[in-house]
């Protein structure tokens, strides 16, 4: 009987949640706060953009190059000033946003289907099969993404076609060990033995009752590498490996920008902020996604 | 321990393979790489006898077989643009490479895990707070960009260091630090939440009871086990810091195998890009195989697997 008094040292779960919650005080519990404030901007400028009468971010003006920022004593009709071309930063920054926003989740996404698809195979067939994939995994994970871009831009030069498929190639293999492991625990449970006794076939079990039960886990992995994604389409871009320049992109904007910042500071600074802004904010939405949805994977 | 060893050696040797088949088939995803070596205006002729000497004409599986063996003999081809052994350029290229990756890694790790530290033994107050906070608004900046913001603060505006090249201390201050930005905030976040985990643990209680000083139970007791999350994150953690020096040494000018396979691509140069990524991977595969085996050392649960 005397060991009671040691079971009941246990602190009160009151206590628990009170330093749990001091510990975290930047995230909200039901929303994620945070990151919407920081993804709004990105947001309401990409719907509303045209009804605002922004510039065009393409239109050249020699007679208005390298005007500060309104912020730092500029005009308020280039809000956040103008590079060594003429050209409206904000209406660049908010263009280069929908190139970039596209790019990240058409990789992210792609990624995601191949990644899921090979992941249940493994965890499916197992042995074998199994095995040569999770090798794949492995010899992928040697290669630095930035590595396989440039191997890449070195075959068939840079561009769009180069960014996704680095992406792609990147962050497959993040949801294929996921997956695959997810899937073998999926396996051991019952209504897996029970549509295998239904009569159910391999591919109604694989893609009716193993993949909606990944979904969740798949949409949470999908957020969190979206700002990744991001960051590294800049930093392709910026090499000159990725989006070209007709476009605008943020890493394009901070490449150019960077030659001139002995003169305008604000030219290389802004996009990069704004990259700052949309990783932070997709980061944070996919911590939150994740405690949402699969508190599971908390440990990536 | 011998078994796993051994098992490691041989993942290591399949993902080194598997590195060598993907640098060789993406230099022919373009169908035909003859276009490569030859002259706009190159005449049929030619373009056969280019074909020939490059041994163009075999099939895709000899001619892997081909170059497997040339490099496992220490020859990567010739560069197109200086005309020499690509081994010679890419070889000189490594030790700046290894300087700025491995100055940033112990930049990252002593930051990183002394600042994890603090935030997990301040735990709730101001100074976890804002080391958190730092750790989230760290981990999204973008290095060439933090790059270029160093270069406006210390060289441009304040003219301290110098904006790129290399030869001096002062040259490798902002290029490491770029390199290690990233870093030193997924250090600080994963030592926070390591540390918050085993500080809770009954033999940490048990040695502060046992009265041993409070040092002495932080990186005695606490700190070596929160270090197996670390080690292994580490590792993982090389590789993408060796990918990140591309980035960085391309600002500062650094001389390294990343501004050597940017340079060219410029010059359509693909032997140098070949043997530049083969070389990286390579590096990486064998720092990975170290933490396997450092691993193993640390935590004995992990050999039987």
């Amino acid at each position: 009987m005397s060991n009671d008094t040691i079971v009941s040292v246990e602190p009160a779960p009151s206590a628990l949640l009170d330093s749990a919650s001091r510990a975290r005080p930047y995230r909200m519990k039901r929303y994620p706060f945070l990151a919407l404030v920081l993804l709004a901007p990105l947001i309401l400028f990409g719907l509303f953009g045209p009804q605002l009468n922004l510039h065009n971010p393409a239109a050249i003006d020699p007679a208005n190059a390298l005007l500060p920022p309104a912020f730092a004593g500029g005009d308020w009709q280039y809000a956040l000033g103008t590079d060594h071309m003429g050209r409206d930063i904000l209406s660049r920054v908010i263009d280069g946003a929908r190139s970039s926003l596209i790019v990240a989740l058409f990789g992210v996404a792609l990624a995601g289907m191949i990644g899921t698809l090979v992941g249940m195979m493994a965890g499916f067939f197992g042995g074998r099969t199994d095995e040569v994939l999770m090798r794949l995994v492995d010899i992928q994970l040697a290669i630095p993404p930035i590595l396989l871009a440039v191997l890449l831009a070195a075959v068939i030069g840079g561009g769009l076609t180069t960014v996704v498929a680095t992406l792609t190639i990147t962050f497959w293999s993040t949801y294929a060990r996921i997956v695959r492991g997810e899937t073998l625990s999926l396996m051991q449970r019952d209504f897996i033995a029970l549509a295998r006794v239904a009569g159910a076939s391999r591919s109604r079990i694989m893609f009716r009752h193993v993949l909606p039960n990944l979904l969740s886990s798949v949409v949470v992995l999908a957020t969190l590498q979206l700002g990744a994604a991001v960051g590294l389409e800049a930093a392709l871009s910026f090499l000159g490996l990725g989006i070209q320049p007709p476009e605008s992109a943020w890493g394009l904007m901070i490449a150019d920008g960077r030659l001139y910042m002995s003169q305008a500071w604000w030219i290389p600074t802004l996009p990069g902020l704004a990259i700052v802004m949309t990783v932070m904010g997709a980061n944070m939405l996919g911590d939150w996604t994740r405690d949402w949805l699969d508190p599971g994977l908390r440990r990536l | 321990m011998l078994r796993y060893v051994v098992r490691r050696l041989l993942f290591g040797l399949v993902a080194l393979f598997g590195v060598s088949l993907i640098t060789f088939l993406a230099t022919h995803l373009s169908g035909d790489v003859t276009w490569l070596l030859v002259p706009m205006d190159a005449s049929e002729a030619e373009i056969a006898a280019v074909r020939q000497r490059y041994g163009l004409d075999l099939p895709l599986y000899q001619q892997y077989a081909i170059y497997l063996q040339n490099v496992l003999s220490g020859d990567f081809g010739t560069s197109i643009k200086y005309n020499t052994p690509v081994l010679e350029l890419v070889w000189s290229r490594v030790p700046g490479t290894l300087v700025l990756a491995g100055s940033g890694f112990l930049l990252a790790l002593m930051i990183g895990v002394s600042l994890g530290i603090n935030a997990a033994l301040h735990r709730g107050t101001r100074i976890d707070t804002g080391l958190t906070l730092f750790g989230l608004i760290g981990q999204a900046m973008p290095g060439f960009w933090v790059a270029i913001m160093l270069q406006l603060v210390f060289a441009v505006s304040l003219g301290w260091l110098p904006t790129g090249g290399s030869g001096s201390f002062r040259h490798l201050v902002m290029p490491a630090i770029a390199v290690s930005w990233f870093s030193i905030a997924a250090f600080l976040r994963l030592t926070r939440s390591a540390m918050l985990e085993v500080l809770d643990a009954d033999y940490v209680k048990f040695a502060r009871v046992k009265g041993n000083p409070e040092r002495v139970v932080i990186l005695r007791h606490a700190l070596r086990n929160a270090l197996i999350p670390l080690v292994t994150f580490a590792g993982l953690n090389l590789g993408a810091l060796l990918g990140g020096t591309v980035v960085i040494e391309s600002v500062f000018a650094w001389p390294g195998l990343g501004k050597l396979m940017i340079d060219a691509i410029a010059s359509r140069d693909y032997p140098i890009v070949q043997a530049g990524v083969l070389t990286t991977a390579t590096l990486v595969i064998m720092i990975n195989l170290c933490v396997d085996l450092l691993y193993g050392l640390l935590d004995p649960r992990m050999r039987n697997e």
